[in-house]
């Protein structure tokens, strides 16, 4: 095998081992969301307890606790769809890395052909094949976009999440006793909120990683 | 690739192989095809690494879209490897291949390729003008494993039967059976699992009418030595990593 030619190969190589690397980070990472709305959706129930002890001097809190539960439901729900369509880019991937190897080594196969040889057919299928690659990377944009969207959404829940937070603590002052546990709750909810918030910005840094070249 | 005729009449047979430009590290291989009007038959068409110089030298001899079916003798990735690189070449090919390895042969390509199973008890593929025989040699060493008989070419396509672990650039034909048995002897003692397949295989290949056998490695037996070969393997104990030798 000459040298340009394993060099050519290791970089087809390099360049999906880097998408499939991609897509199984923001997997993990995505599991750790899903992980930590759990989290979320057990402070509102504890929440929740907590205000029906602290009977009429909660009272405000109930709906709120609701919101929370709502909102890790709500991220819960689009991580799981985000993990779908991550795995569905990334079959994409495995494809596009299959088509364009294909691709590349009937280009190396028209080098060695004899004169002779069946040059037009090879070069039609060529052509066909690299038009099915173009439209697949529009397709493969198309779809990156969709993901990036996903993650904005849970953006958007979150920012409802630390709204909720703020009004908590207001809520938390009117509780007497429970003060403090409520507080806590608040707390709790505030520090998932931010750990989800730094885990999507890597999620959407490796998302960045998979556009193709 | 060197690629040599070994049958011309109203079909071809066409052996490939002693590619120059393989990587080191992977077995040499030999891919056959019959070339039989519009209808051309890969049989063993072998790994990725080697894609390209087979495709270059199946294109000197055959049109692209001639090229029909594939036929692999079993699942090993030296012989069907590049299955996934022919079937997005070609969308329309078919596979040729034991009933019993399709779930685990999809694995090299994108699993949507039209694969032809053959039961174990063998077939036969009907060509344009020729028919060729699906010859079952399970456990050798494959545990479905199919050879492919011309009795029209007198060819045996004996896959790993025969093989031999040779240098680079070897001569085609064995031209010496003596001395080419140290090459053969190891392959078959470690890789043939059963004594009992290897015996019934023999028996049943000592029926057909064979001018050449042509392995998947090393050189093709001719004429006599195809009745050589059979009298060596026959006396020769197989399967011994049994015996932890």
């Amino acid at each position: 095998m000459s040298h340009h030619q394993s060099s050519r190969k290791s970089k087809t190589m390099q360049s999906s081992a880097r998408q499939f690397l991609a897509v199984a980070s923001v997997q993990a990472e995505l599991f750790a969301v899903k992980q930590i709305s759990k989290r979320i959706s057990l402070s509102a129930k504890n929440a929740k307890a907590i205000a029906a002890r602290a009977g009429s001097q909660a009272m405000g809190f109930h709906p709120i606790t609701d919101f929370i539960d709502d909102v890790a439901i709500n991220i819960t729900q689009l991580v799981e769809k985000i993990n779908a369509e991550a795995l569905k880019l990334s079959s994409f991937a495995i494809a596009n890395r299959n088509r364009s190897k294909t691709i590349e080594e009937m280009k190396e196969s028209r080098k060695h052909m004899l004169k002779y040889a069946d040059h037009n057919g090879i070069k039609k299928r060529t052509e066909e094949l690299e038009k099915m690659k173009q439209q697949f990377l529009v397709d493969y944009k198309r779809k990156n976009g969709d993901l990036l969207e996903l993650l904005a959404e849970i953006r958007n829940q979150l920012q409802a999440a630390e709204m909720i937070c703020t009004t908590s603590r207001t809520e938390a002052t009117r509780a007497g006793d429970f003060q403090s546990n409520l507080e806590v709750v608040a707390d709790e909810v505030s520090l998932a909120v931010n750990n989800i918030k730094e885990t999507l910005q890597s999620s959407k840094y490796h998302l960045s990683q998979l556009s193709l070249r | 690739m060197i690629t040599q005729t070994l049958y011309e009449g109203s079909y071809q047979w066409i052996v490939m192989g002693r590619d120059p430009d393989k990587p080191d590290k992977i077995i040499d291989t030999n891919q056959y095809m019959v070339i039989d009007g519009d209808r051309t038959l890969l049989i063993d068409p072998g790994g990725m690494e080697i894609f390209s110089a087979v495709l270059a030298a199946t294109l000197s001899v055959s049109k692209l879209e001639n090229i029909t079916d594939i036929f692999a003798s079993h699942q090993d990735p030296d012989i069907i490897s590049s299955l996934g690189l022919w079937h997005e070449m070609l969308p329309e090919i078919k596979l040729h291949a034991s009933a019993i390895w399709e779930g685990f042969i999809r694995h090299f390509s994108s699993g949507d390729v039209t694969y032809v199973p053959i039961p174990d008890k063998g077939g036969t593929i009907r060509l344009e003008s020729t028919e060729l025989q699906y010859i079952p040699a399970h456990y050798l060493h494959s545990a479905a494993n199919f050879n492919i008989y011309d009795p029209n070419a007198k060819i045996l396509m004996s896959g790993d039967i025969g093989a031999a672990l040779e240098a680079p650039g070897a001569p085609m034909y064995v031209d010496n059976f003596d001395s080419h048995k140290d090459k053969m002897q190891f392959f078959h003692k470690r890789w043939m699992p059963s004594n009992e397949a290897k015996k019934d295989w023999i028996r049943r290949v000592r029926e057909l009418d064979i001018d050449i056998m042509a392995p998947q490695h090393g050189r093709l037996f001719k004429g006599d030595d195809v009745k050589r070969f059979l009298d060596w393997f026959e006396d020769l104990d197989v399967g011994i990593a049994i015996h932890g030798s």
